[in-house]
């Protein structure tokens, strides 16, 4: 394998079209590209269907953040602040579905702390909430009748408390 | 259902799954009411995660959990179980619970007890598993009732977990100091089937100055923003203050002075350090400008500076700001008040010297921008604000002041405080 400097670039293709070019050693954060590497299958670009270039270049700019290596152990503990700061930035997108692209490029791409770093982050937004507040919040279309959402509610009564 | 609009419920179960673990098992299930396609799916969560401060009442949690755990079938494997309560251990709900979760192989259970006044008695001697990996404790007082009521036959029994991989003990560190660590015969029989795992055992100490260094960062922040308001505060007030106060152009002319003969900080570090700070920076020669008592984030930080005004140089300062600081009463929080404002008023220095608690604080990898500020401080050699957070009796009270420790001589703040 070669060095980080001068480490071999491997091509993604978004679902749109869109080529980047990304080292290596920075995009194995990926299993699942990862896995394609070692299956021989990164020879060409590899497409992912499944990712819009908006999401790609989101995900490239949270693995590329992740690969950098600190120099020393005083180098090191700045890091881990500097990366903590980047990652409660880097959740902080303008609009909420971009934050559901990434959940789903980060589990499809199975980058492990990307996919806990979003979902933390719906979490978040959400652990507060009643669940009308919830409904509203996400746009989820009430499909119960009236009757069938109060059958559930008396039926789970004991976690309404 | 809505495609174009919720893209909360178009994710697949188990991204769901796992945004219900993150929020807890009690929203988990309300989310029963919000869709059919939510209707069930806590049912199927493989992490539960119950906490006893989401419930008035302890019957109301007990119930809350009775009626969960009648609902997981056997199909779904629980990987992780999280028990946050207080009280005694011998609830019926804490045996359910890890019956439930054993039960459904799982892989990692975090207990957190907040101590009362009664022995703990935590069931857990009761188990055995096969599949468990991590097993988290945190809060219990009395670590040798963990295998409760069995603690004297232990040492008969074959260890009840073989696939630990890791095993973390942490005291409750906002309640009662506890010298205590586990008993070699509890951590035998916890380990003893298992010889991988690691484990982890984190003193009071540890606890206490991370915690401490977690709460010193958010005052950090707090500061920052306080600071920022008050500057804007007196920036509208700019003009009356230089109407009111005549000198204010000679004082300005003489903090230019002063910064230049202050900028002696290492090269390599002001760099950084000035612009972590540039923004207080900027609120502090305000602050210092006005020198108003009555606008001023806070009393401690006017009658800080008056302290200081009406000081000549050096170390008595301290007693006369801080009397009755003891030192086992005080943990330092920090922060370097300014590198090179203006004002001067603070520099880092070693606090060690009448805070040994907190120089064994200072020793420890603190986070940054800990470090750093320590490190400039010992090398440029003037004054350090920092920030105090008392412990009174019982455990992590954070008070906001603001504190001039130390002035050494070579500081040029007296002379010109002299001028003010």
């Amino acid at each position: 394998m070669s060095s980080s400097s001068s480490s071999k670039m491997i091509e993604l293709r978004s679902s749109d079209g869109e080529t980047f070019h990304v080292e290596e050693t920075v995009v194995l954060q990926s299993e699942t590209i990862k896995q394609m590497i070692d299956d021989d299958c990164a020879n060409a670009a590899i497409p992912l269907p499944n990712v819009t270039s908006m999401t790609l270049a989101k995900v490239i700019e949270y693995i590329k953040k992740h690969a950098e290596k600190p120099k020393d152990d005083d180098d090191k503990k700045v890091a881990e602040e500097d990366l903590k700061k980047f990652d409660a930035e880097f959740v902080k997108v303008d609009q909420e579905s971009m934050l559901f692209d990434l959940v789903r490029a980060a589990n499809y791409l199975n980058i492990k702390s990307l996919l806990d770093l979003t979902c933390q982050a719906v979490a978040d937004s959400i652990k507060d909430l009643s669940v009308e507040e919830v409904r509203k919040k996400f746009n989820i279309q009430n499909d119960f009748t009236p009757e069938e959402e109060a059958k559930v509610r008396k039926e789970n009564a004991w976690a309404f408390d | 259902m809505n495609v174009q609009g919720d893209r909360l419920s178009n994710l697949p179960d188990d991204l769901i799954h796992k945004i219900l673990s993150l929020v807890g098992t009690k929203l988990a299930v309300q989310t029963s009411a919000l869709s059919p396609r939510w209707r069930y799916l806590w049912t199927t969560l493989p992490c539960l995660n119950f906490s006893r401060e989401n419930f008035k009442t302890l019957p109301k949690f007990s119930n809350f959990v009775t009626h969960v755990l009648s609902w997981p079938n056997n199909q779904t494997e629980i990987s992780s179980a999280k028990l946050s309560f207080r009280g005694k251990a011998s609830q019926v709900f804490v045996k359910r619970i890890l019956n439930c979760a054993f039960s459904h192989n799982v892989k990692q259970l975090t207990v957190s007890c907040l101590p009362d006044k009664s022995e703990i008695e935590f069931p857990l001697s009761l188990f055995s598993s096969q599949s468990l990996e991590h097993l988290t404790l945190t809060g219990f007082l009395n670590l040798s009732s963990l295998l409760a009521p069995l603690t004297e036959l232990i040492s008969y029994q074959p260890s009840p977990f073989v696939k630990l991989k890791s095993l973390k003990v942490y005291p409750e560190v906002y309640y009662v100091k506890v010298l205590q660590t586990i008993p070699a015969e509890v951590k035998k029989y916890l380990l003893d089937g298992s010889p991988s795992a690691t484990f982890t055992e984190v003193s009071y100490e540890e606890m206490r100055a991370s915690e401490n260094a977690k709460s010193a960062l958010s005052c950090m922040a707090e500061l920052g923003e306080m600071l920022e308001h008050e500057k804007a505060n007196i920036e509208t007030n700019m003009d009356r203050i230089e109407h009111g106060k005549a000198k204010t152009s000679a004082i300005i002319s003489m903090l230019c002075d002063i910064e230049e003969l202050v900028t002696e900080l290492p090269a390599s570090k002001r760099a950084q350090f000035e612009a972590s700070f540039s923004r207080t920076d900027n609120c502090w020669n305000l602050l210092g400008q006005t020198r108003k008592k009555e606008s001023m984030w806070g009393d401690d930080l006017g009658s800080a500076l008056e302290a200081l005004g009406g000081s000549n140089a050096g170390n008595g300062l301290i007693g006369r700001l801080c009397p009755g600081v003891t030192t086992p009463h005080i943990a330092l929080a920090t922060r370097i008040v300014d590198a090179n404002v203006r004002l001067d008023v603070a520099r880092a220095v070693a606090v060690g010297r009448w805070l040994p608690v907190e120089e064994e604080l200072l020793a420890k990898p603190l986070p940054w921008p800990f470090s750093e500020i320590i490190n400039v401080g010992k090398r440029s050699g003037v004054g350090v604000g920092v920030m105090l957070m008392w412990h009174p009796k019982n455990g992590v009270t954070v008070l906001r002041h603001l504190r001039l420790l130390e002035l050494k001589p070579s500081n040029p703040l007296p002379e010109f405080l002299a001028l003010l």
